[in-house]
């Protein structure tokens, strides 16, 4: 019962410290990319650029609707609530003018992802980066 | 296509059991859903029988799904069943539309099929209710072209101007087999009584338009052109010349949400009967708080046929109080209530020239 309740405390705590948490945004090591800004960032993820300047080609990756470093995300770097950026891609996706991108369970998977494929970047809390993967930017 | 079949049914099957998403790697399955109710405090009905003085689900209810695959790096499909009880009391699914795309740069995609034409700015997903604040966008702008998908081929060309995005966006193609609502006016020369809704097959041949739009983080200015030559045999009209103008812009800007549109259509000879010259406009303007939307609509219809021209031109005035609400994230509840007013003695959208009429409307959208 005592463990229950230290559980309940702790995740009602969670999101708390999530949306403090630092986002990094990552690539494989090999990915011939060594920075990305926001504005970059902001058009790869909303589908509307998938090339950078020196002809790197990146498929973003994203956490699932509702978790925290999503919502995290979307804020800071997309300027969108969960919301409004569900109604963004609706408005994308049903008149066929592209996808959301794939949605992974969580950072590990992300961080799993990322590291074996150089066309892939993404996103993960400061903490969970490891030397698999190569960081672009950190967003406070 | 056998082969992608069964990967359709295998990723179904996956799904059914509580599979990974993503076990089929290029094909996606998504839909969306609108249950909607009207009720209007008058006798006399919408010109399409659907909003009338008891409680109809028919104006506004409807299902979609949505196909996607890459079928390699360049290529893709999407297609779109349709779901409405909207012409009649049966639920008709039809193919709304669905094409392949073949991206022949970064910034040039062609596309080749049925595809849904972008008149107007929510034209392109105006099934979604889920995309758009009103429970349907203004009909003083969005019935004056009942055509909405073309079998043909459009080129979709983006470039980067600064911090704007442009497309150019021209299509040709036709739309055989179009069905139009007859107008009252031209039901008792067909020997129907008035009050009856009945809709009739047209063709649309040589249609070529073009579709101009400037996007940024915030807004977006639209405008397009489209000429066509209709045809219906059973009333006699042949290859009559119809042009179509539009233009529009749109806003959400710190929880500011606005859209304004334009329309004007010119068509000639016999024609003009079933489709009469008309303009319109509408403005909506709505301030987003939290979970609500509250948004407000004045949308005008206009006759503007010249005096020798064979059809009616219709007015109507309407003014719309809405309010979304969203359920968490992907779905939407939606309030309205409209005062639509015909003038000029027309019966603007109505089956007979009326006083002003108070619609009320409810509806639930979701996307899956």
């Amino acid at each position: 019962m005592k463990n229950m309740l230290i559980l309940l405390i702790a995740l009602a705590g969670l999101p708390v410290f999530a949306a403090r948490a630092e986002l990094a945004i990552i690539v494989a090591p090999s990915t011939a990319l060594d920075s990305i800004n926001r504005e970059q960032l902001q058009r790869l993820y909303l589908n509307r650029a998938s090339r950078f300047p020196n002809g790197v080609r990146l498929i973003p990756v994203d956490q699932k609707t509702g978790s925290p470093a999503q919502a995290e995300f979307a804020e800071k770097v997309l300027g969108k609530s969960a919301t409004e950026l569900a109604k963004y891609w609706s408005r994308r996706m049903f008149s066929g003018k592209g996808h959301p991108p794939r949605q992974y369970r969580d950072d590990d998977e992300v961080m799993q992802q990322v590291a074996e494929s150089e066309d892939l970047i993404g996103y993960v809390d400061a903490a969970s980066v490891d030397d698999r993967v190569k960081v672009l930017l950190q967003i406070p | 296509m056998n082969k992608r079949f069964y990967q359709a049914v295998a990723a179904a099957v996956l799904l059914a059991h509580g599979g990974c998403l993503f076990a089929i790697e290029n094909i996606e399955f998504n839909g969306f859903l609108t249950v909607g109710a009207t009720r209007s405090n008058s006798s006399v009905d919408s010109q399409n029988g659907n909003i009338k003085d008891s409680i109809n689900f028919d104006q506004d209810t409807r299902v979609g799904v949505q196909v996607s695959a890459d079928i390699n790096a360049r290529m893709s499909v999407t297609a779109q069943l349709l779901g409405t009880n909207r012409e009649d009391d049966n639920f008709d699914t039809t193919f709304d539309w669905g094409y392949i795309r073949y991206a022949l740069s970064e910034n040039v995609d062609i596309r080749g099929g049925k595809i849904k034409f972008p008149t107007f700015l929510v034209s392109d997903y105006i099934e979604v209710g889920y995309a758009y604040p009103w429970i349907r966008p203004p009909a003083e702008v969005y019935s004056s072209n009942p055509i909405t998908a073309i079998s043909g081929a459009d080129v979709l060309y983006r470039a980067r101007l600064g911090s704007t995005d442009l497309l150019v966006q021209p299509y040709f193609g036709t739309a055989n087999d179009q069905d139009a609502l007859v107008p009252q006016e031209v039901l008792p020369a067909l020997g129907l009584a008035p009050g009856s809704v009945e809709y009739e097959n047209f063709d649309a041949k040589d249609m070529a338009g073009i579709n101009i739009a400037l996007s940024n983080d915030f807004a977006t200015l639209r405008a397009g052109y489209l000429q066509t030559r209709v045809s219906a045999s059973a009333f006699g009209v042949k290859n009559e010349d119809v042009t179509f103008w539009s233009a529009g812009a749109s806003m959400d800007w710190h929880n500011i949400i606005a859209y304004t549109e334009y329309f004007q259509r010119d068509i000639d000879g016999l024609a003009n009967a079933f489709f009469p010259n008309q303009k319109g406009w509408y403005a909506t303007l709505g301030y987003r708080i939290d979970r609500f939307l509250p948004h407000l609509t004045f949308a005008q219809l206009l006759d503007d046929n010249s005096n020798n021209d064979p059809g009616t031109g219709l007015e109507q005035d309407s003014v719309t109080l809405g309010v979304r609400y969203e359920l968490g994230t992907g779905a939407a509840l939606k309030a309205e209530v409209q005062r639509a007013e015909p003038k000029s003695g027309t019966r603007g959208l109505f089956m007979e020239p009326t006083d002003d009429v108070t619609i009320y409307s409810v509806a639930v959208d979701v996307i899956f």
